[in-house]
């Protein structure tokens, strides 16, 4: 197969999901669909120059993921602790709900509000979340993506689930 | 109860793309690939997205050229020698009426269009040689000048003939050829005036005009397929879908065929014009890269390829917020800043000129006794000198007032370089004792320096400057417009690097100073400064000035994104070393 038919069929497969992640990510459906346009014109952009990619999936991720890094920079809040002061929601708040449980947790959502509570999460613990359990991607898939040790990842993907868990059942009083 | 991530799942899989927003975005990046396709070893199946300007490099030809070359030339033994031929030699006919034509019969309508216009560089690059070795008298100018004529009439006619279907084709055409044909007056005005006793240089005083007509042409024709592609431009709607409430988009539109071949359309020669942009500029910098860097030369086409570099950043912000009308015309002003000055320094190299634009306005009357004639031309030279006095306060107040708005500066530069422009060419008619063309020409460079020194008084009494005779001293931009910073760039051992200087409050201050690399493709790099004061130390309020330098290892291509001094953005323009 030619690589100009393998790209083809690599968006046709990936730009629902990369457009999805990018959704939840930025909550702006025209910054989302600009993103995934220009994740594939960057990754074209690296095969022109002769370069190969063994597996398309992860490098799609990567590029998007800075790509979204970026878009955040653009913000005029821009650091991510001034946002989650913006949103007031304090460190501390996350070191007692890591405790709770690191098992597997199980509540109720209200689909209809999913899209409402994850805009509403710290950016930090709403972008694993989100690489987690919307793209199904594993913690150390997820670490690779973003720099950071597995360890971290999975800190950070409980954090955002019991975040997650006391909002909903917040909403469910 | 499910499992987490089976609700979240469940909860955000219907947000998709939605089909017609994916197809057209499909569209887009098959226009993308196709632009930039994959090359492989077969390079010279592709054609070259420039192929006709190949100035000074004698004899050199694009990629399908080449192939028609070897498909036809290489048969005829003679033919191919006669390449090397110029205007006087026995096998010049051979060269212009068999190989050259030859080479026509093969090309499509849009590579003839292109022929047609490296074939009028080729002669002028022919005439530039016969006037260096001093062999370009009359007999042979009028030959050279009879085939540059036919072929600019050409190109026009068939530029003229795409303008309406294909304007960024034409517009790429043209403004190409009018700083190719800029480039080759300026050398052929040197040229004549190198020569100590104007020796062979008679047919170079007759084509000099012609192709500064030439030049007026391509402007022309420019500035009307400019008109169409604008208009194809605000004709069409880049938003040809909308959100649903719920976020999952939709198509609106039930006829967006048309809408997408135009989007396509301008997508494909904005992507052309960033391509070849960025070409022109490697070109111009390894030039520049050749020269002495103190040298006043290597100054002067630094200091213009800084300003085109203005213009292409520019061109970059407004392809990103998706404006492609404003992108590619920024694109295109800062390819022919780059063009211009790689002909330039290539002619300089070739023919052992200074040709600078400065150099040349500057020296061009006195060296070819235009003074002696100063009564006659006084009208000519009123003008001229007032535009001079307005470019010099235009440019002093561009550096000496910090905190200008980039699209200020953007505008302001480029309407110096069209005066400075027309100052030479008015000066060449002076040359040419074209009085009437002179005044004319000057006239123009008068209006455009007192657009562009009104355009920067307007922005300097805006930012608090109230005489806008520029002070160096004590000069504070008012409110909160904070000025821009001037970092030094150079790219060394896989690591970009720049330098600068920074006020701090006082000699206690402590700066620190840092870089985030985001590892997308390419890189964007944000610098970081930081002011602090010591807490426990009670310092004198005396502003220092610290030197700094801030090291990234990125690839060569990567950006800086942003410049931020203790957490808020500032503007800043960086000078290549």
């Amino acid at each position: 197969m030619n690589q100009e038919k393998a790209f083809l069929e690599a968006f046709d497969q990936h730009a629902d999901a990369l457009y999805r992640h990018c959704c939840f990510r930025v909550s702006n459906t025209e910054i989302a669909r600009d993103i995934v346009s220009e994740t594939f014109t960057r990754t074209w952009d690296y095969l022109v120059k002769g370069k190969k990619i063994e597996n398309m999936k992860p490098f799609l991720y990567r590029t998007l993921n800075h790509l979204i890094i970026d878009e955040y920079r653009k913000k005029s809040t821009e650091s991510l602790d001034a946002l989650l002061h913006e949103q007031d929601v304090p460190e501390s708040a996350f070191e007692e709900l890591v405790e709770s449980s690191r098992d597997e947790v199980e509540f109720a959502l209200d689909a209809q509000r999913v899209p409402e509570l994850l805009s509403t999460m710290p950016p930090q613990y709403r972008d694993v979340v989100v690489m987690r359990y919307v793209d199904g991607l594993a913690p150390a898939e997820i670490a690779v993506l973003t720099g950071d040790t597995v360890n971290t990842v999975s800190v950070r993907i409980h954090r955002g689930i019991a975040w997650l868990s006391r909002r909903a059942a917040e909403r469910n009083v | 109860m499910k499992k987490i991530e089976q609700q979240l799942k469940q909860a955000t899989g219907h947000v998709m793309l939605g089909k017609k927003n994916k197809a057209l975005m499909r569209e887009r990046l098959v226009a993308y690939m196709e632009h930039k396709p994959i090359r492989t070893h077969t390079r010279s199946a592709v054609r070259s997205p420039l192929p006709f300007f190949t100035f000074f490099r004698a004899h050199h030809y694009s990629g399908a050229l080449a192939v028609a070359l070897l498909a036809t030339v290489s048969t005829f033994g003679v033919s191919s020698a006669a390449d090397d031929a110029l205007p006087g030699d026995l096998l010049y006919p051979v060269k212009v009426n068999i190989n050259e034509e030859i080479k026509t019969v093969l090309l499509s309508s849009e590579e003839e269009l292109l022929w047609e216009g490296e074939r009028a560089e080729l002669r002028l690059e022919e005439a530039s040689q016969l006037a260096a070795e001093g062999r370009l008298d009359t007999e042979l100018q009028e030959e050279v000048s009879k085939l540059f004529a036919e072929h600019t009439e050409a190109v026009t006619e068939k530029m003229h003939a795409i303008e309406s279907t294909d304007p960024a084709l034409a517009v790429e055409v043209s403004s190409g050829l009018e700083a190719a044909f800029g480039a080759h007056e300026v050398v052929l005005a040197r040229l004549i005036v190198e020569q100590e006793d104007g020796a062979g240089t008679d047919g170079a005083r007759g084509l000099v005009e012609q192709v500064r007509t030439a030049a007026l042409e391509a402007e022309k024709t420019r500035e009307d397929a400019e008109q169409i592609f604008n208009a194809v431009d605000e004709g069409v709607g880049t938003d040809v879908t909308e959100e649903t409430p719920d976020g999952v988009t939709e198509a609106t539109s039930s006829d967006d065929t048309p809408k997408t071949e135009s989007a396509n359309m301008r997508e494909r020669a904005v992507y052309r014009a960033q391509e070849r942009v960025m070409e022109s500029l490697a070109r111009a910098r390894a030039l520049v890269a050749e020269l002495d860097p103190e040298s006043d030369i290597a100054k002067q086409a630094m200091s213009q390829i800084a300003a085109g570099e203005a213009l292409m950043a520019s061109g970059t912000a407004f392809l990103s917020e998706h404006e492609l009308g404003d992108a590619y015309g920024h694109y295109r002003r800062a390819d022919m800043i780059f063009e211009k000055v790689a002909r330039l320094l290539e002619a300089m190299n070739l023919f052992s000129l200074e040709i600078l634009h400065d150099t040349v306005v500057d020296e061009l009357p006195a060296m070819t006794g235009a003074s002696e004639e100063k009564g006659q031309t006084s009208d000519a030279d009123t003008v001229r000198h007032g535009t001079e006095d307005m470019l010099a306060e235009t440019r002093a107040l561009l550096l000496t007032v910090d905190g200008f708005d980039e699209k200020v500066i953007t505008q302001a530069n480029s309407l110096l370089k069209d005066a400075m422009a027309h100052l030479m060419r008015g000066d060449i008619a002076l040359i040419l004792n074209d009085e009437a063309g002179a005044q004319e020409l000057f006239a123009r460079a008068h209006t455009q320096a007192e657009r562009a020194l009104e355009m920067v008084s307007n922005a300097a009494r805006d930012l608090g400057v109230v005489n806008t005779a520029p002070s160096l001293e004590g000069q504070v931009p008012a409110g909160d417009a904070l000025p821009n910073f001037t970092l030094t760039h150079r790219y060394e051992g896989g690591a970009h690097v720049w330098t600068g200087t920074m006020e701090v409050p006082t000699p206690c201050a402590v700066l620190e100073t840092g870089a985030l690399v985001a590892e997308s493709y390419p890189e964007q790099i944000t610098l970081t400064l930081n002011i602090t004061e010591p807490a426990d130390t009670v310092c004198t309020q005396i502003i220092d000035v610290r030197s700094f330098e801030i090291r990234a290892a990125a690839s060569a291509e990567a950006t800086v994104q942003s410049l931020k001094v203790n957490g808020t953005d500032r503007g800043w323009s960086v000078v290549e070393e």
